[in-house]
């Protein structure tokens, strides 16, 4: 899976755009799993084969996102 | 600083010469950053070299020692540093890369005289670079938590010259990503025609 986790930079505006933009996510789930990463510290934003979430991750990556690929046994914290 | 809506999806940054100066400056150093890590340009790699990389085969790359490029390039695992050294090794050309076309699309853009014309490719290269170099100007103030950011504001008013320079670069930075954010968040989906 792929966590973003809550770093003091991002702003919330843009991590919604990010959701939105990239994974393709209607405006409220963006908007849902953003206030998770603020609220919570962290979401889980995509899960599915390693291949895909190590994509996923270095998307993330590029976009300035704090993010993580782990195996979904791993738990995300 | 005026950031607003123009027609066709464009954003419009009016912006003096001392603002143009400052976006310059900040998207150079981090392109200078992201660039010269290992003391060359990736376009300055050879041919063999630059397809080495491509396939993964371009040996180790180093993990970066300074926070801030850390911070640009993360590990894809930071519980599994095995892993995510054979990611780097596979990812870290195409990561940078894709940072500095985002700073040189930026940059391009304020080479033009008077008012900037941002259109849609455009404004997402900006937001992109306004993020990593506010990444980098954050790893500088040593803000890793929303609690180091409050602190510092709480400080603010005894802060060294130098410290206090950057902070207002930070804000000016930041000023500019929240318009650029909300300009470029209203031409997705409106939220009224959102499923429910």
């Amino acid at each position: 899976m792929t966590i973003v986790f809550n770093d003091p930079v991002n702003l919330m505006s843009y991590v919604t755009y990010v959701f939105q933009s990239y994974f393709g996510y209607s405006r409220l789930k963006s908007e849902k799993l953003m206030y998770e990463v603020h609220e919570d510290g962290r979401s889980v934003v995509a899960t599915g084969s390693r291949e895909q979430m190590e994509r996923d991750t270095a998307a993330m990556h590029g976009f300035g996102l704090w993010a993580a690929c782990r195996r979904a046994d791993q738990g995300d914290s | 600083m005026k950031i607003t809506p123009g027609p066709r999806g464009t954003a419009r940054l009016d912006l003096s010469s001392a603002e143009k100066s400052v976006f310059v400056s900040v998207f150079s150093d981090t392109a200078a950053l992201l660039g010269h890590d290992e003391g060359r340009d990736a376009g300055e790699l050879s041919e063999a070299e630059q397809l080495a990389r491509l396939v993964g085969m371009g040996g180790e790359v180093e993990r970066p020692t300074d926070p801030a490029l850390l911070r640009l390039l993360p590990d894809v695992d930071p519980d599994d540093p095995e892993r995510s050294a054979e990611f780097r090794r596979l990812t870290d050309l195409d990561l940078r890369e894709s940072k500095l076309a985002n700073l040189r699309i930026a940059l391009h853009s304020l080479g033009a005289s008077g008012r900037v014309e941002l259109d849609g490719p455009a404004q997402r290269a900006w937001l992109t670079a306004l993020t990593d170099v506010r990444l980098v100007v954050a790893s500088r103030l040593g803000l890793e938590t929303d609690a180091d950011l409050e602190d510092l504001y709480a400080r603010e008013e005894e802060l060294p010259d130098s410290e206090a320079m950057l902070v207002t670069v930070y804000d000016f930075l930041t000023w500019a990503q929240e318009r650029l954010a909300g300009i470029l968040l209203d031409s997705l989906t409106p939220p009224e025609k959102e499923d429910p």
